[in-house]
């Protein structure tokens, strides 16, 4: 019998795919659950412990009230969980019992309340000690990657071995700012969660917020978000291409990714969207932001087309550098459930939009790699540019074509996800009123953190910069 | 998908990179400036057009600019994001270790006044309220074209 079916036997259903089980149940989950089950993410509040588990590619809740403000630990059988634990400690005061790690991730004693997100939060009083471990340090404006990360180090004999990653200090109080606020108030405020998904974090939430309300966009408007998504995929993959070659010196690739990236960018501009695809997702009713999409995709495809070969060989000459640097194992990619190019790269083939209805599924043909390496990642994106341009016209060819779209229940609570250009981006939305009550967002970067150490570990530091911009580590979307 | 390798793809690749490559603003006056760009805490959609701003598209060196990675180096100081209460000491230690004559440049709405960001247990809102003097390049987030005519404007005084 599959772990799901077991839980849909003896948990509680409270939503299309969330159970709520007692305590008993729970810690049975956590010691048999086998490697069928993977877990995407873990959150908990004052209330409930909640984990977001895939089994066999389909997705559920699994939630186990919080008691004393202690519950569980996912991490004693998921290591994946352990950020989501360390964020709810500092978010909630919620204490994960038999936790992988006790540390904290966010409060570095500079909040004005402890446990902000708590019923009563507590003024700050003091000073928390800051746990860093002592080794070198790599500052934020040292690496190669944008965006608030901190890395501390040992090295032995010229090679990293031990590595901690600290992501504090861009913590900007998202849950708290949205708590409270319409779906249609907060979703300007989801639009900058993160650059690394201007489409796909907003739509992963508004996917959320529609299966929570039971409303299903209209063909047509499905079908522009999705060709929405793959233009941003196609921007932030020769982004992650362009930063990758600068590590490695390869400045000409790097020049035909800047240009490719201008290019795409000013044709955006030029049909009415903005450069980088800001505030183009919407809600079911709203209406589209794209009056002239077909065009629009046509001059994507037909101006990004001719640039391709050029980048796929460009790459090929700069291979070896390339080879074998930052390498992932298929063990870590399934164990922690890492998608996106990191995990197609390294052999988890896993990816989300084939659940996404109206999707044609045929044109998506990269399979993936298992070298798991920063030459096979690079590979890896040219290969989804490939498909992505490849999907654009399909769907063009077959703008609006109906599917066959299941009803479902309104139940106040909606999970969506979006697959976009770092990995499969999730939302859960609990809706009270029309306002949001409860929100958890689950980014890509999330799992590559927890396996950073492994991967850099007999690596010398001068290849930090190059690994994380390889798994395109992008931290605004994990600290919100 | 026809992809070629070797001497003839590095050829016709050089050939497009000097084809492409942008005219410099030589009439600038005065002499080059420094700029040290702080992330302060955002989407990082400010960080990675400053990244495409010291990319091949903008003529930034050029025209009498240069990105440099420390402080003490710079004239200006270039602020992406919210500025989050952790990152105060951070900004602070940047600007109290560059040479005097300097500037202070916010990049973005979030730089500037916090963006869709409001202070909170963890946010201050930008550079507004703790600062009086500074200067700002709009956009959400600007592009790397924005961010060059702006900081050719602001050179020109």
């Amino acid at each position: 019998m599959s772990l799901l079916s077991a839980i849909m036997q003896h948990g509680e259903r409270v939503g299309l795919s969330h159970y709520r089980v007692d305590n008993q149940i729970w810690q049975g989950v956590l010691q048999h659950a086998d490697k069928t089950v993977s877990l995407i993410a873990s959150w908990a509040d004052e209330d409930y412990a909640t984990m977001l588990l895939l089994e066999d590619e389909l997705p559920f809740l699994l939630s186990v009230p919080v008691e004393k403000r202690r519950y569980y630990a996912p991490s004693m059988r998921f290591l994946a969980a352990q950020w989501g634990e360390r964020m709810a400690r500092d978010l909630w005061g919620v204490e994960p019992l038999f936790a992988l790690d006790d540390r904290s991730a966010l409060d570095n004693g500079s909040w004005t309340l402890t446990w902000p997100m708590a019923r009563e939060p507590i003024p700050v009083q003091g000073k928390v000690h800051d746990e860093r471990e002592e080794g070198y340090e790599l500052k934020a404006a040292c690496l190669a990657v944008p965006g608030l990360l901190d890395l501390t180090y040992n090295v032995s004999k010229g090679l990293i071995t031990k590595l901690d990653v600290h992501i504090a200090s861009g913590h900007r109080g998202i849950l708290s700012q949205v708590k409270g606020l319409s779906p249609q108030e907060a979703l300007p405020l989801i639009s900058r969660v993160s650059a690394g998904g201007f489409v796909a974090h907003p739509l992963a939430f508004v996917r959320a917020v529609e299966q929570a309300q039971a409303k299903v966009p209209l063909p047509q408007e499905r079908d522009i978000r999705f060709i929405l998504l793959e233009v941003e995929r196609i921007s932030l993959h020769l982004f992650d291409i362009g930063l990758v070659a600068r590590c490695v010196k390869a400045d000409l690739l790097a020049t035909h990714c800047d240009h490719a990236r201008e290019v795409l960018a000013q044709l955006c501009s030029q049909y009415g969207v903005s450069r980088r695809l800001t505030d183009t997702v919407r809600f079911w009713d709203e209406g589209s932001k794209v009056s002239e999409i077909v065009p629009f995709a046509q001059a994507v495809t037909e101006t990004m087309q001719p640039l391709l070969p050029r980048l796929t060989g460009l790459n090929r000459l700069f291979s070896s550098r390339m080879e074998g640097i930052a390498i992932l194992s298929p063990e870590h990619v399934w164990g922690y459930a890492i998608g996106g190019v990191t995990g197609r790269a390294s052999g988890r083939y896993i990816d989300m939009r084939s659940m996404d209805v109206g999707m044609r599924l045929d044109a998506l043909r990269a399979s993936g790699r298992h070298e798991g390496c920063a030459l096979a990642r690079n590979g890896q994106r040219l290969l989804e540019i490939r498909d992505s341009l490849y999907l654009i016209q399909r769907i063009i060819a077959s703008l609006g074509i109906e599917d066959e779209a299941q009803t479902i229940p309104m139940t106040g609570e909606g999970l969506g996800v979006a697959e976009g250009a770092r990995g499969d981006i999730w939302y859960w939305v609990k809706l009270l009123h029309g306002k949001i009550e409860n929100l958890q967002v689950r980014d890509p970067t999330q799992p590559v953190l927890c396996v950073l150490e492994g991967i850099m570990r007999g690596h010398q530091p001068d290849d930090i910069p190059l690994a994380l911009a390889s798994l395109g580590i992008s931290p605004a979307g994990v600290v919100l | 998908m026809t992809v070629r390798s070797g001497p003839s793809t590095l050829l016709l690749a050089l050939m497009d990179a000097y084809r492409w490559r942008p005219a410099s603003v030589k009439n600038r006056a005065g002499s080059i400036i420094r700029l040290y760009p702080i992330e302060t805490g955002s989407c990082e959609g400010c960080a990675m057009e400053i990244s495409a701003l010291n990319g091949s598209t903008i003529p930034l060196e050029g025209s009498g600019f240069q990105i440099v990675k420390a402080p003490e180096e710079a004239d200006w100081l270039l602020v992406t994001g919210a500025v989050t209460r952790s990152r105060i000491g951070a900004l602070a230690e940047a600007w109290n270790a560059m040479p005097q004559r300097k500037s202070l440049v916010a990049i973005g709405a979030c730089a500037q006044n916090g963006g869709p960001f409001k202070a909170d247990y963890a946010t201050l809102g930008g550079v507004e309220g703790l600062i009086q003097v500074y200067r700002s390049i709009p956009g959400c987030p600007p592009s790397p074209h924005e961010i060059f005519q702006a900081l050719l404007a602001l050179a020109e005084g």
